[in-house]
């Protein structure tokens, strides 16, 4: 039997818990009604998806008249710099912005080449296999895309490049040019450098070249004097030993970022041996210039010892053909064909194009040409990147929007309340009160 | 680096071996006066055939009427495109003879209207000078022929002002003809002219 101590104890224990049952029922219903009408003030999440075109035209809607919570996008197409970054803006007006997309990753980057014509190698990424290639005046070509991307040019390309991917479009253009100055050509008169001058002032070269004659009696072409320095020209072609004369200021000129070709007997000079990426080996005679490999019947004098830092460039079977290196801030290229005019005067197709190409190739991937940065127009050279930095990562369907989490907390507010009610009701019922 | 081989085109219609010792005179001529390796014999090479093509420099003489075949024109077109260098002169010194009109025929026909080149160009220069002009021959100062001094050249050009073939009616072949031992008698090489062709050819 309990004391009545005891049992009023009990009955104070009892009516503190009632009061609190009050209290927590009075709190759960005011946080009730507060969700309640914050939702009813809250405007609904909207969505919209497809190309450029429809996505601005509901970001223009979200901006002047509605002004969601929560904005969705779809994007189906490559959407533009303005829709992209207009879009970006939204969470800073307090619209939620949650996004996905189509999209493939492409990557597009235009570098200029040393060429006097303005040509242009363009740099593509993607996991797709197949990049359509277009500039302002239509479609150009195609590529294969490997693994490790893909290298397309030289190039002649006007105005800004696009790479599609399907409904992926990146978009760029050369930011710098470069400015290309005139080639010398050292040698004696002799068919090769008469023909390597003639192709590269053909390609559209400016060349400069003395060709030795006789003792200090030199045939002038271009320019009545010569400094060998990079302020007068991109690139130096020595061609025999004549050059040996030129030898101090080609390696100075080397060194401040000239660029180098050694061919023939060029090679032999000895003091260009530290400049250049190998040695001159045995020549191997001339065959017969088959059309689809012209160069494979020009007689070859092979590179051995390559030099640690060289790269070979072309082959004939296990023979390096040419190769290259730098040297300090220039670029040495050696050629180990001999009398490529052969290929120009006897080869078959178009062996005259085809030796200018060559050639004139060879003098770009050496050539010193400073670079001036133009103004670029905003583009697109990464779209899914670009999206991606502009709005963060796409959304994967977990984040999307908080009014399931609303929900929960008004049920559980609820649950609370009728909890606290039956509870208070019961104890007093127990108490023997109405 | 390949050494300079001086040829001589053969064609079917005409003779053209008249001018034999003009190769070993010129071929003197340039040893004698610049460093540029020559070989000593100069070769024969059919217009006819792709033979040509081994030899950027050709010279082209005769007396007879100049009739090409349609390999030979072709190939004589190519040839000059590609950045052959062609020496042709009229062995008859005559603006009137046979080989001058039918040359001329088939020049036109292949290559167009030739052009008058001016005293100014460097192939008056490059090596010799010759401010005047193509130097006169004795034929013509002697009245051989047709009795004129030929105060200028006709040529062929390609990419601007570059000869690719070069036509003479001054009589080089007979000019440079001659027995070498008799060259000592000479009180000026009138083969200077032909190693500034020849230079002209190895630089440009």
């Amino acid at each position: 039997m309990r004391s009545p101590a005891e049992l009023a104890a009990r009955r104070r224990i009892r009516r503190g818990m009632e009061w609190a049952l009050r209290a927590a029922l009075l709190i759960a219903l005011v946080l009730s009604i507060r969700e309640a009408l914050t939702t009813m003030r809250e405007l609904p999440s909207l969505g919209a998806r497809g190309g450029d075109g429809s996505v601005r035209a509901a970001l223009r809607d979200w901006s002047t008249v509605s002004s969601p919570r929560e904005a969705h996008l779809q994007f189906d197409s490559t959407p533009s710099p303005t829709t992209r970054d207009w879009a970006a803006a939204l969470p800073g007006a307090g619209t939620s912005l949650y996004w996905n997309s189509t999209l493939v990753p492409v990557g597009l980057s235009v570098e200029p080449i040393a060429d006097p014509k303005g040509a242009s190698r363009l740099s593509i990424a993607s996991p797709t296999t197949r990049i359509a290639l277009a500039d302002s005046l239509g479609l150009m070509d195609s590529v294969s895309v490997r693994r490790v991307g893909a290298s397309v040019g030289p190039l002649f390309v006007r105005g800004a490049i696009r790479a599609s991917a399907g409904a992926t479009r990146a978009i760029a253009s050369r930011t710098d040019s470069l400015v290309v100055r005139p080639v010398l050509v050292l040698g004696r008169a002799g068919w090769e450098p008469k023909f390597v001058a003639a192709a590269l002032e053909e390609y559209g070269w400016k060349v400069d070249a003395r060709f030795a004659v006789s003792p200090g009696n030199d045939v002038v072409q271009g320019s009545p004097s010569i400094a060998v320095d990079t302020s007068r020209y991109s690139a130096v072609i020595v061609t025999d030993t004549s050059a040996s004369r030129y030898a101090a200021a080609i390696e100075q000129y080397v060194r401040k970022g000239g660029g180098l070709i050694v061919t023939g007997e060029g090679a032999s000079i000895g003091s260009l041996q530290r400049l250049l990426p190998g040695v001159a080996g045995d020549a191997l005679p001339a065959g017969e210039l088959v059309s689809l490999h012209p160069r494979i019947g020009l007689a070859l004098r092979p590179i051995v010892r390559l030099n640690p830092d060289a790269v070979p460039l072309e082959m004939r079977g296990p023979r390096i053909a040419t190769a290259a290196r730098r040297v300090s801030n220039g670029r040495v290229l050696e050629i180990g064909y001999l009398d490529t005019w052969r290929w120009r005067m006897s080869g078959a197709g178009d062996p005259v194009e085809d030796h200018r190409a060559w050639w004139s190739s060879a003098v770009s991937s050496v050539a010193y040409a400073p670079r001036i940065s133009v103004e670029s127009a905003n583009e697109s050279e990464a779209p899914l990147a670009g999206l991606v930095a502009a709005l963060g990562p796409p959304s994967t369907g977990d984040d999307r929007g908080s009014g399931e989490g609303k929900a929960k907390l008004v049920l559980a507010l609820f649950i609370i309340a009728v909890s606290a009610l039956v509870l208070e009701t019961a104890s007093r019922r127990l108490d023997g009160k109405p | 680096m390949s050494e300079f081989v001086f040829a001589t085109a053969i064609y079917q219609s005409g003779d053209w071996e008249s001018a034999q010792k003009l190769p070993s005179n010129l071929i003197d001529s340039v040893a004698r006066y610049t460093s540029i390796q020559v070989r000593p014999t100069g070769v024969n090479v059919s217009l006819a055939n792709g033979e040509i093509f081994n030899y950027p420099f050709v010279w082209f003489t005769g007396h007879l009427p100049v009739r090409f075949t349609d390999r030979e024109r072709a190939n004589l077109k190519l040839y000059v495109e590609r950045g052959g260098f062609v020496m042709m002169d009229d062995h008859n010194h005559d603006i009137d003879g046979v080989y001058h009109k039918t040359a001329m025929e088939e020049l036109v026909r292949t290559f167009g209207p030739l052009k008058t080149v001016p005293k100014s160009h460097s192939i008056y220069n490059c090596f010799f000078n010759f401010n005047d002009g193509p130097p006169a021959t004795s034929h013509e100062l002697n009245g051989w022929g047709d009795n004129l001094v030929h105060k200028e050249l006709q040529a062929v050009m390609t990419a601007g002002d570059r000869i690719g073939l070069l036509y003479s009616s001054k009589d080089y072949s007979s000019e440079w003809d001659f027995e070498p031992e008799s060259k000592k008698f000479m009180s000026v090489d009138p083969t200077r002219f032909g190693v500034n062709l020849i230079v002209y050819a190895l630089t440009r």
